[in-house]
Formats: C-alpha cells, sequence, structure tokens
C-alpha cells in the first residue's frame, strides 16, 4: 500500500516537473471545505482561473504564497470547471501594497473577476496589471487607476476615442468642449455646459495620452471612466469602492 | 430508496453544518438514533437554547446571551484598552496571553470581491464607539493576510479620525521555527519590523 502510495507521488512529482509554470497573479481566495482554498487567478496565457489548492490552508509552504496580489509560477491539472493545482512556486519579488495602494489593488481584481470571461487569454492586460501593481506600490494611486481602465475596456473591445471627434474625424481641440456618448465618441458642444457627460478636449487629450498631471484632467478622466465602466457593469455598484468612503 | 420524512429532515438539517455532506450526515443521524438518543436530544435542546437566547453583545459584537458580555461589564478590565479581533476564536486567543482590556470584533474581514464591505464587519459601529468611549489605545490583532492588512487600514483611517492612538500586533517568526524554512514574505516583515536588542 505504501508502495503504490510512493508511487502515485512520484507519478505526480513528474507530471509537475513536466508541465509547464504558468505566470500568474493572485486575484481572490475563498476557503473550500476544512483545509482548502479556491484560488481565482489571472494567468499570463490563459486568462482568468479558478484552481483548488488542496490543503492549502495547512502547509506552510502554500499559506504564505497564496495571497492576493501575490506573482506566482503555478501548474493545474484537470479540464472540469475546478482544476486542481499541482504547483506553485513564487514569481517575483513579494510586493507587499499596503494603504490606499491596497484598496485600489482589491477595486483591479473586483473588475478583472467581473469583467474578463473565464479562461479568456488576455496577454496584454496581464502586461498592464503587472504594471499598475508596481505603480500602485509606488505611490502612484490615481493616475495608474485611470491607464488601467482605459487599457482594460480596449482590451474587451470598449476602448474610447479620446483624440479625435465622432462625426468629422478631426483632432481634439484642448479648449473646447465636447460631449462624450461612450457607445460612440466626443461631439463638440458651445460653450461650457456643466452637464455629466461634458469634458474639456485638453482632458480627453490627456487621459489619450496618459498625462493626467492636472487635478481637473484626474477629475474628468475618473468620471469618465467611471461611467464607462458602470455600462460593462450593467450599473451594478462595485464594492471595492466602499473601502474607500473613510 | 428513500427514508422516511422525519429522517430525511434530520440529515438534511445537519448538512447546515460546515464541512458535513450527504455521507457524514446520514452517518451522523443514524448514530445518534441507534446509540445515543440522549445525546440527540441534549443536542438538540442546546441548540434550541442557543439559537434562542444568543445574540451579539451590544459593544463588542461576541456571542453572549445578555446584552453585555462578561468582558464587557467587567469593572475590573481596562476600558480605555480595546483589541480588534476577526473571530470569537481569535479573541480567546489573545485573551490567554494575558490581555486584560476589552475587545470588539469583527467576525469577519473586507472582502469585497465576496460582497463584505465597512459595514457587513460593522466598523460603523466601531466609529461610534471610538466616538462616544474614551478610549487610550486600539490594538488592532487581524490576520496576517492581505484582507486582513487592508481591514487594519481601514481601522487605522477610523481612529485617525477619532483621534485615538492605534498599534498593531507584531509580525514576526513563530517561537522554535527555524528561519530555513520561513517563508519569504514573512521574514521580510520580519526584518523589516526589527527591535532594538538591548541590556536590560
Amino acid at each position: 500500500m505504501c508502495f503504490i502510495y510512493d508511487l502515485l507521488i512520484i507519478i505526480d512529482k513528474g507530471l509537475y516537473l513536466t508541465q509547464r509554470l504558468e505566470p500568474a497573479y493572485i486575484l481572490h481566495t475563498r476557503y473550500f471545505r476544512d483545509t482548502s482554498l479556491i484560488v481565482e487567478l489571472f494567468t499570463q496565457h490563459e486568462g482568468t482561473v479558478a484552481v483548488l489548492a488542496k490543503g492549502a490552508r495547512k502547509q506552510a509552504r502554500w499559506k504564505g504564497l497564496l495571497q492576493l496580489f501575490a506573482h506566482v509560477l503555478v501548474a493545474w491539472r484537470g479540464k472540469s470547471e475546478l482544476p486542481i493545482l499541482t504547483g506553485a512556486e513564487p514569481g517575483g519579488d513579494a510586493l507587499i501594497l499596503q494603504g490606499d495602494a491596497l484598496f485600489s489593488g482589491f477595486y483591479l481584481n473586483e473588475l478583472l473577476i467581473r469583467l474578463l470571461h473565464k479562461h479568456d487569454p488576455h496577454p496584454r492586460l496581464f502586461n498592464v496589471y503587472q504594471q499598475t501593481l508596481a505603480a500602485l506600490n509606488q505611490g502612484e494611486v490615481e493616475k495608474s487607476l485611470r491607464c488601467f481602465e482605459k487599457q482594460l475596456l480596449q482590451e474587451l473591445g470598449y476602448g474610447l476615442v479620446l483624440d479625435r471627434e465622432l462625426e468629422n474625424n478631426t483632432p481634439i481641440d484642448p479648449a473646447s468642449y465636447y460631449q462624450y456618448h461612450l457607445e460612440q465618441g466626443a461631439r463638440k458642444v458651445t460653450g461650457t455646459a456643466k452637464a455629466t457627460d461634458i469634458y474639456q478636449g485638453k482632458s480627453l487629450l490627456a487621459l489619450h495620452h496618459d498625462q493626467l498631471i492636472t487635478q481637473e484632467a484626474r477629475r474628468d478622466a475618473k468620471r469618465l471612466m467611471r461611467q464607462a465602466i458602470a455600462i460593462l457593469l450593467n450599473h451594478k455598484p462595485l464594492k471595492s469602492r466602499e473601502l474607500f468612503t473613510v | 430508496m428513500s427514508f422516511s420524512p422525519l429522517l430525511e429532515e434530520l440529515i438534511h438539517s445537519l448538512r447546515a453544518l460546515p464541512g458535513v455532506g450527504p455521507k457524514s450526515a446520514q452517518r451522523m443521524a443514524f448514530h445518534l438514533l441507534s446509540r445515543d438518543r440522549q445525546g440527540g436530544k441534549s443536542i438538540a435542546t442546546a441548540l434550541q437554547h442557543a439559537m434562542e437566547h444568543i445574540q451579539h453583545c451590544q459593544q463588542c459584537r461576541t456571542f453572549s446571551e445578555v446584552p453585555r458580555c462578561g468582558i464587557c461589564s467587567n469593572q475590573k478590565r481596562d476600558h480605555h484598552l480595546l483589541c480588534i479581533v476577526e473571530s470569537p476564536a481569535d479573541m480567546l486567543a489573545i485573551e490567554q496571553t494575558g490581555y486584560r482590556g476589552l475587545f470588539f470584533l469583527l467576525l469577519g474581514h473586507l472582502s469585497p470581491i465576496d460582497g463584505i464591505g465597512p459595514q457587513d464587519i460593522g466598523l460603523n459601529h466601531l466609529q461610534q464607539r471610538l466616538q462616544q468611549e474614551v478610549i487610550e489605545e486600539i490594538i488592532i490583532a487581524t490576520n496576517p493576510t492581505v484582507e486582513g492588512e487592508a481591514t487594519a487600514h481601514y481601522i487605522l483611517q477610523l481612529a485617525k479620525q477619532a483621534k485615538v492612538n492605534c498599534s498593531r500586533i507584531a509580525h514576526g517568526v513563530p517561537l522554535g521555527d527555524v528561519l530555513e524554512y520561513i517563508d519569504t514574505r514573512t521574514l521580510s516583515l520580519a526584518m523589516a519590523g526589527r527591535e532594538r536588542y538591548q541590556y536590560t
């Protein structure tokens, strides 16, 4: 009996060694039974995947590793809805988000879990996520969130055209005001009406070039992105925004 | 084959316990019926009483059948010290260290993806307490997970708002462990939080 068990371990290890380890970030974990965890991963080549980490809450080796925002190299086995995690190793420097950066990290993860379809590969977005976490860690919270949201929309096929007008394709004028239709684009308006979907040209251009320097540009970018993302979420609120209410 | 309706109901009800599937529920039901009727009856009465009478302590949110639990109403304890923990089990663990202040239980941690926000773990109640009572220090003892860290940061902001001193239990290497097998994150926190080692 012992011999069979040893053999099984060897086969298991063999499988693990021949499997390519996939770079991934941990988006979410939740308890499963007494000792296991269900881990939601954002992988580089296979998009978001949920795996079952058996006994992960008892093994010291996995407990410290399978934490949110950790960069890991993972392997899993099985084709079911919930494949089994067979290996996990640290994938890079341990990134420890703190304070507002941590709350923003929860926001990113909630967006990815709610908006991406499981197993849809998004390798470009994976890189953007990686860069965003690094930027958050260095304290560039607002700017990096807006860039992430912009790229996320683009990746999902709802990219916003921010440098040209909708009708005649003329370049956006920094001094003019535009009404932004989220599904269509920018349309010039006269005057400086203060409606919720009116933006100054320079704010749109600042977001387009990822140069959100002024307070006003940041405020406008936030307003625009909130509206765009609300549509994708069917106007269901994001829970992680509640963290910013103190 | 199906069991009698009462037995089916019992098996179905036992499945409410965590980690109990249909097979275990069946085993438990048969055991109680065939070998330990008295035990079964006392479980039933205890459950009935507990479910009817146990509420949350109005002050610290722990389970209690009186409006203020034994710890909160004990005048010998330090009422200016408040330790914040995630679960009743954590409360017991801290209590065993000889801590003599009061507690506040979150009964969870912030986890927006599971739909758990600040209100769901009673942080609005904590905010009120910080404003109404004379508390000199709060000690945050949330778990050393990322969610625990987020919860701690939120509480820190509440403490700052109410101008209350705030401390947090140290991160470090467990006693009797060897450094070689400690994960990098724990060790880097232990390095960052190192203390002056001096003659006493």
